[in-house]
This record gives structure tokens, sequence and C-alpha cells, in this order.
């Protein structure tokens, strides 16, 4: 079928896979008799098969692996796809982390994505955010987690905090108002695991050090600006928590 | 100790260090937490506070018992004396006086007179002592501000150094954090206030030189100490500055150590004590031994320069330190560049170094520190290029040195006494082969700062002289490495002409030629050239050195070619003296890299240092994101 051929018969068919963000930005496709049909695209198509049973989860990971390595667009990245993808690295005799294949072509990819400077609308934003939120919430269950072992946490927190989290002016380079509002991005971002994710001791304090040194110590020393409104931000909050448990058991139990 | 402030001093040991310091800082968090907890230096406060309360209402010279928050029996008795609070504890005989604590007395008379004190003992300057003292007088310090001061005398150079010496003399192990204090209070105390509306010139002339006077007056030895530790050349001119000051005063405090402090020092006695010779045999005999020295540390063997070998290591680690410190970084290039000297003059002053294995100890220090401290001195070119310290080389400042002290006899009548025409001669004759020493005696001083000598007769012949000095190098192939750097030097004093412009760009398009084998001979070479370029503002030569460096890039694999070929760049940017301009030539030139940089370990360290360069900019202004990505998805 031709292209012009589906624009002016699209309500014939069930749905219309087309791989062009620009194309397939909307919802619905209408055609010449104004009959709408559901519009979708390749990724749309997988996650129906994995719905029904047709692919496993792990073939649609390979499948976006396929995706990313012929450098198509915007390919999703989540966080269960992500941890999976850092557990099958190892980590050397200095505790860095050892790539596989697979992270390396994540790692290109993405850098590729950032480096032509394509994500320039307001749409790429949500793509963006969504890196960040996946890496996030990878970093978070690596440290909660008791079955992986600090220096791995470690080494693949620093892993997804250099090759997953979109640099703050990246994100924000075609922004309105931008000067302004970077600080105030990068202190939000930047608070993302103030707190310990993990109930040990141990975990907690490793936790602390790697944020300390990692997340903030990068923003030092120009951007101390940053690091003073996060402070600020979180003041209030901590005064709120505390009077609240304090409010909690028996005032004279711990007194 | 109630719930809620043991619930806040657990939460506060929660978030990361950098974030629960600040939170420290704000008097609601030191509310909540209580005041409370030796973690958080809380009890100090909390006993101010008490006492503060107490002393409001004690008689003078008669004891009463501290008046405690809760209902607990009294632990301390207090008595109020002209001397300071004296202190006892309950059921013990034993007392103790905090002179200090004077300043929460509400008797005006008794706080001045305290804080009079404190200031005075405060070697060589209390920080902020005038705002200090106009406190004091409006009324009695809050435990807040006693807290603070307490925390300034701590850093006042006297003290620190003591207790950086005892520290670094009992410790086996040491480390940067040993030698190196952080925080701008104690650079402070030494160099003086950061002045960032001031240029340098104005700032030696303003505040250094009045501040030495200032310290000169209270205490004597640690006056001539900062005149020593700031002495650069000309720029601070030591002879003005004790002009004054009476011949008796001056001359017990004039010492010349053999091996102390930096090369300078003597040239700082000389060019105090020359004036004064002709009139004084003792500061005659005091002005030739400091010409002796300088020419012996000049003359010296490089195996047996000892520990006067350590004075540009330990300057250039402060600089580096300082520029990656939050309170320091952002503080005029050219403070601290003299801050960095001044604290190397001093430690050297302080450490004994007794039983420690120099070469070992100087290689230590030379690489204790890398990373963002090195890139912003690379950065720093843009920002302030003629400031640059001449420590390019081990020997620079004896070198430096000789220079100034053959110049300052040259100048003056009575140099012939000190050091005859005749062995200035044979010095030069001496030095004849080191292309640096020879030019170096015109230099105006080490940090490089005077204005341009382009409108002066000497511009045109030095021009000449150098001209033939360098083609007589290029062709016989020797001595390339001096040739670039005499000419870096000279570029700091005068505007090349358009010929010798370009005679350089040709120069720098055949540097990989004439070095086929070596490419870190090559790049050093390059960087030479790409300071030449920052400091005249020479943007054509800029492009021939990037294009030069880009067309060799594709064969450095490892990360310090890498590193080398990114310190070309970001130097050679700074021929452009517009921010914005510097800022996209070097993205543009960075992308060009990253792209033909050989892929591996070399682009996993361009990335590095693009990521150091975002640690010393400014969120919203960061510009070097692309190549950093096409570097990172290159590093392996």
């Amino acid at each position: 079928m031709s292209l012009v051929e589906l624009f002016s018969s699209a309500g014939e068919v069930e749905a219309v896979a087309i791989d062009d963000r620009t194309l397939n930005g909307a919802p619905t496709m209408t055609d010449k008799a104004g009959r709408a049909t559901q519009l979708v695209c390749s990724i749309d198509l997988l996650n129906l098969l994995v719905q029904r049973g047709v692919i496993t989860r792990a073939d649609f990971d390979e499948d976006l692996h396929e995706l990313r390595r012929s450098c198509l667009y915007t390919v999703p990245l989540d966080a269960p796809a992500l941890r999976s993808m850092l557990d099958k690295a190892s980590l050397d005799r200095e505790s860095n982390l050892q790539e596989t294949a697979y992270l390396r072509t994540l790692r290109e990819y993405l850098a590729r994505l950032i480096a032509v400077d394509t994500l320039s609308t307001q749409d790429d934003l949500v793509f963006l955010d969504s890196l960040w939120n996946a890496g996030a919430v990878t970093i978070r269950g690596l440290w909660s987690s008791p079955d992986t072992p600090i220096p791995e946490a470690k080494a693949r927190s620093d892993w997804v905090a250099e090759h997953v989290f979109p640099a703050i002016e990246v994100a924000i380079r075609h922004v309105v108002d931008r000067a302004n509002r970077a600080p105030e991005l990068a202190a939000a971002r930047a608070s993302f695991a103030l707190f310990p994710a993990s109930g040990s001791t141990e975990r907690q304090e490793a936790q602390r050090e790697w944020v300390n040194d990692t997340v903030l110590g990068s923003l030092l020393p120009a951007n101390n600006a940053v690091l003073d409104r996060i402070a600020q931000v979180i003041e209030p909050s901590l005064i709120g928590n505390v009077e609240s448990l304090a409010n909690e058991p028996e005032d004279d139990a711990l007194s | 100790m109630n719930l809620k402030t043991m619930l806040y001093r657990e939460m506060l040991k929660l978030p990361p260090k950098h974030v629960s310091e600040r939170l420290l800082r704000s008097e609601a968090t030191l509310s909540a937490a209580g005041l409370l907890g030796n973690r958080f230096g809380a009890r100090t406060l909390l006993l101010y506070s008490t006492l503060a309360r107490t002393l409001a209402t004690a008689p003078d010279e008669t004891e009463v018992a501290i008046l405690p928050e809760d209902e607990k029996p009294a632990a301390w008795h207090i008595t109020r004396t002209p001397q300071g609070v004296r202190l006892r504890a309950e059921g013990s005989e034993e007392t103790s006086v905090f002179h200090e604590l004077n300043l929460l007395d509400l008797d005006p008379e008794r706080r001045t007179s305290c804080f009079e004190q404190i200031a005075a003992q405060a070697l060589p300057m209390l920080p902020s002592e005038a705002q200090w003292r106009a406190r004091v007088l409006s009324g009695p310090l809050s435990p807040f501000q006693l807290h603070e001061l307490i925390g300034h005398l701590r850093q006042v150079a006297d003290e620190r150094l003591r207790a950086l010496a005892v520290g670094v003399n009992r410790k086996e192990q040491v480390g940067v954090k040993d030698f190196i204090p952080t925080g701008k209070l104690y650079y402070e105390t030494l160099a003086g206030p950061i002045r960032p509306e001031l240029n340098g010139s104005e700032y030696f002339e303003q505040v250094l030189c009045p501040r030495i006077r200032q310290v000169f007056a209270k205490d004597r030895a640690w006056g001539w100490r900062c005149a020593e530790a700031a002495f650069i050349g000309p720029s601070v001119d030591l002879h003005e500055v004790f002009r004054e000051v009476p011949d008796e005063d001056l001359l017990p405090v004039l010492k010349l150590g053999e091996e102390l402090g930096s090369s300078l020092a003597p040239v700082a006695v000389l060019t105090v004590a020359l004036p004064r010779s002709q009139k004084s045999p003792a500061f005659l005999e005091l002005a030739r031994r400091a010409a002796l020295q300088t020419v012996a540390r000049a003359k010296k063997a490089p195996s047996d320069l000892g520990r006067a070998s350590l004075f540009p290591a330990f300057s250039l680690l402060t600089l580096r330190c300082l520029s990656a410190e939050e309170e320091t970084w952002s503080a005029p290039p050219y403070w601290r560049r003299l801050a960095g000297m001044m604290h190397a003059h001093v430690l050297m002053g302080m450490l004994s170094f007794e039983g420690v294995d120099i070469r070992a100890f100087g290689q230590w220090v030379s690489s204790a520190h890398t990373g963002v401290g090195e890139v912003a001195d690379y950065l720093d070119a843009q920002q302030e290029p003629m400031h640059v310290p001449d420590l390019e080389h081990m020997r620079s400042p004896d070198f430096i040195a000789l220079g100034l002290m053959l110049a300052v006899c040259e100048k003056s009548e009575q140099g012939e006494s000190v050091l005859p025409e005749s062995e200035r001669a044979a010095l030069k004759a001496h030095f004849n082969g080191l292309a640096l020493v020879r030019l170096s005696s015109a230099l105006p001083d080490a940090l490089q700062g005077s204005p341009r000598l382009a409108d002066q007769p000497s511009a045109t012949q030095m021009e000449a002289s150098l001209g033939d000095e360098l083609v007589n190098y290029m062709i016989d192939g020797r001595g390339e490495r001096a040739a670039w750097h005499s000419l870096f030097v000279f570029a700091r004093h005068m505007a090349y002409t358009p010929s010798l412009t370009e005679k350089m760009r040709e120069w720098t398009r055949g540097i990989p030629g004439r070095h086929p084998q070596d490419l870190s001979a090559s790049l050093e070479l390059l960087a030479f050239a790409a300071r030449i370029a920052s400091v005249q503002g020479d943007t054509g030569l800029a492009e021939a050195i990037a294009d030069t460096a880009i067309s060799i890039s594709s064969d450095c694999r490892t990360a310090p070619l890498a590193s080398a070929v990114w310190g070309v760049l970001a130097l050679s940017a700074a021929a452009h003296q517009d921010r914005q301009a510097w800022s996209n030539w070097l993205e543009e030139k960075m992308t060009i890299l990253a792209y033909t940089l050989a892929r591996g370990e070399a682009c996993a360290e361009l990335a590095r240092l693009i990521d150091l360069m975002h640690r010393l900019t400014s969120i919203s202004e960061r510009a070097w994101s692309r190549p950093r990505y096409v570097a990172m998805s290159a590093q392996s």
C-alpha cells in the first residue's frame, strides 16, 4: 500500500503503524472519508505481542536493543530493562564495571542521540525525563537491594549517573528562561537520593558517600547555589517530619 | 534531651555531607536540634548562651552558679574578672580563665580591651578585624557571633601553621589536606581579603602593600615574613613599603635563611637593604650576602637543590587546591596565585623536612592533586592571561630571582658595590647557555603582571634579538623548547610584530614535522604556543595551533596525550578575549577533537576533562555538552 492509499483509506484497517516521530505524534489518523484509525509504532506492536504472549519480555528487550543498534530515535528505556542489563555486567579487579555489549550499545546510542542535537522540541523533554526517571529508580533499587554487594551497587550507579542521566544543560537546551530554570531543575534532580534507600547502616553510609561525591560533588565548586537550594527545600520538610514523628509515640517513652 | 531533639539529630545524619553541612548553618536547624550534640559543635553554642544569660546579672569578682536550662543542680560556677571569665566545676578547686568570654560582657570597656588583646595576638591579622571591632563596640556578641569569631581565630595563619606543622611532624603518613588548609580565611590572613573588583596591580598597591605595613607595625617578624612571602618582584615595591621604617627597626628582622622559603626571598632582602647600604655598612653586608645567595642558588645543579625544589611544587599544589575549593575558586586568579606562593613560602619556613627524601617527596607533591584544580588553571588563561606564575620549570624561581637581582643591581647606584659590573658580566657569561636566565633578567616579576613594554625603546631591541635567537634555535633543531618558553615569557611584556606573528604560525604548523616520533614533545611545544596566543590575544595563531593539534590527535591513544591535546585547545581558546566567542570557539574545536581523537582511553579522558570543566562553570552557562557526548560515545 502506498502512502497516498494509506492516507485515503486508513479507516479500513484496524491500526496504522508508522515509525516516524513527526507522523505518529497524534494518537489517531483520519482519512479522506473522516474515518479515524488508531496510530501506532513498532514499539506499540511489540508491546501488544508481549501482552498476548506471542513473544517474551526478554524477546522484547532484545528487539529494543536491535532498534538502538540501528539508531532509531527515542527508543524508550525503563528501569527493569536497565537493571537487567546492569546485573549482567561484572566488575573488574579495580571494581570498575565491565561494559557488556548491551550496555555499550546503550551508552553509544544515548550519547549519539544527544550529540547530534535532534532532541530539540518540548516533546523530547518527555523522553529525556523518562531516561532520568529510569536511572533514578534503578539507582534506588541498587542501593536498597541487599543482594547487590556495595561495590557493585556503587559501580553500577556510577555507570547510570554517567551515561543514562541526561545533563541538565542538554535537557533544557531549548527551553525558554533556561538560565533561571537550570539551577532549579538541577536542585530538584540532585535531591533524588538524599535519603537512604536501605535499612542497613553500612549500605546507608555507602549510599550517602556515593551521593555526596558523585551527585552533589559534581556541582562543586561553581554551583554551590544549587546545594544551598536543596538544603533550603529539605529543611522545612525535615522539621515537619520530625514533628509528626515526635507526635506519634508517647512523649515520655523516649524522653 | 527531648524526643524532637533526638529525632532531629538522627535525621540530620541522613543527608549527605554537602547538604547536612548547609543545614547546620541555619539557625532554624540549630534551634530544632536543641543546640545540642558534640557532633555539630552545638554544645559550645549552648554553653555560650547559658553563660551570656548568667553574665548579664553576675556581679564583678563574685562567684555565681551557671543557671542551667533544666531544673538540675548547677554544674559550673563563674566569676567575672577584667582578665576574663573564670570557670570552676562543681566540687572542684581548679579554675580556668577564658578571656574571650569577656566579649559576652555587658561592660563596653571590658569587651573592647578583651577584643584588642585578641586582635593583637592574631598574627598576621584577624580576618575582617574592623567589622569585628564595630560589632564588639555595638554590644555584647551573641553566642553565634562568638562561635563564629572563635572559628575565625582558628584560621589565623600563625595558629593554623603551628597546628599544621605539629600535625605533619607527628604523622607518618600525610595527605594533601595536611599541608594545604581549606577555606578562604587562612589565605586572607596571609594575602589580604579577596577583592574581585580590583585588578592585580591595583590589589598589590591598594591592599597588599598597606597590609604588609600594618602587620609590620603589629609584629615585626610576621611583617617581614609576609613581605618576603608576597615579594614577586617590582610589582610589590618593598622599598616603598618600608620607606618610613627606621634602620634600627628593620635591620634585626631581615634574615637570610639558606634554604627557607622561596628563591625570591634573598632578592626581597636585597631590594630593601640596597637603598640603605650607602649609609649603613650593616645593610651593605646584608645586600652582598643576599646577592651571593641568589647566585649560589641559581648555580646549584638540579640534584643539589634540596628543599628549595619543593617551592614551585607546593605553590602549584596550593593554587590548584584553591581553584577547586568552594570558597576560593571564584577569587581572581592573581589572588589565588599570590596566596599559593605565599603559603608555599611560609610552609617551607615552618617545616623541617628532617629525614625526608626530598626528591621522592617532591614527586609526590607534584602529582598529588589532579582534576578540577588543573582544569581551572587552563580556564584562568581566558580570564587573566597576564598573571600566570612562571613555574613551568623547577628552576624558574631561581632564574627569575637571579634576573631580578641583576636588574635591581643595575638600576641602583649602590649596585656596583654589591655586585661589580665585571661580576655581573661574568654571571651573564656563565649562564649564557640558558636562554631563560638571559631573558629573565629583563622581567618585572614572578607573576608577570606588569603592563607591556611595547612602547619602550627596549622592546624593539628585545624583539630583534629574540627573533635572531629563535631562528638559530630553529635552524639547528636544538633548544626549541627554550625558544618557545622565551617567546612565551616575552609575550607578556610586548606585543609581537605582524612579521614575528606570521613566523610563529609557520613554526607552529611545522612542529609535528620536526618531532615526528614524539607526540608529547610536539604537544608540549604547542602548549607554549597556545599560551603565547592567549597572552597576545592572537586568534590567527590560536587557529593554526588548533589545526595542528587536531591533525595529530588521531594518533593520541592514551589519556595523558588526550589531556595534552585538550590543554592545547583550552589554552588557545583564551586568545578570544570575549567570553561568548571563547566559549563558541572552544565548543567547536572540542567537538572536532571528539570526532578525531582515537577511540577508547583517549576519548574517555576527553569526556572526563569536559566534565571537570562543567564543575567550574555555572550550570546555566555550560556549553560543552555536545563534545562530551561525542567523546562518551567513543570511549571503548
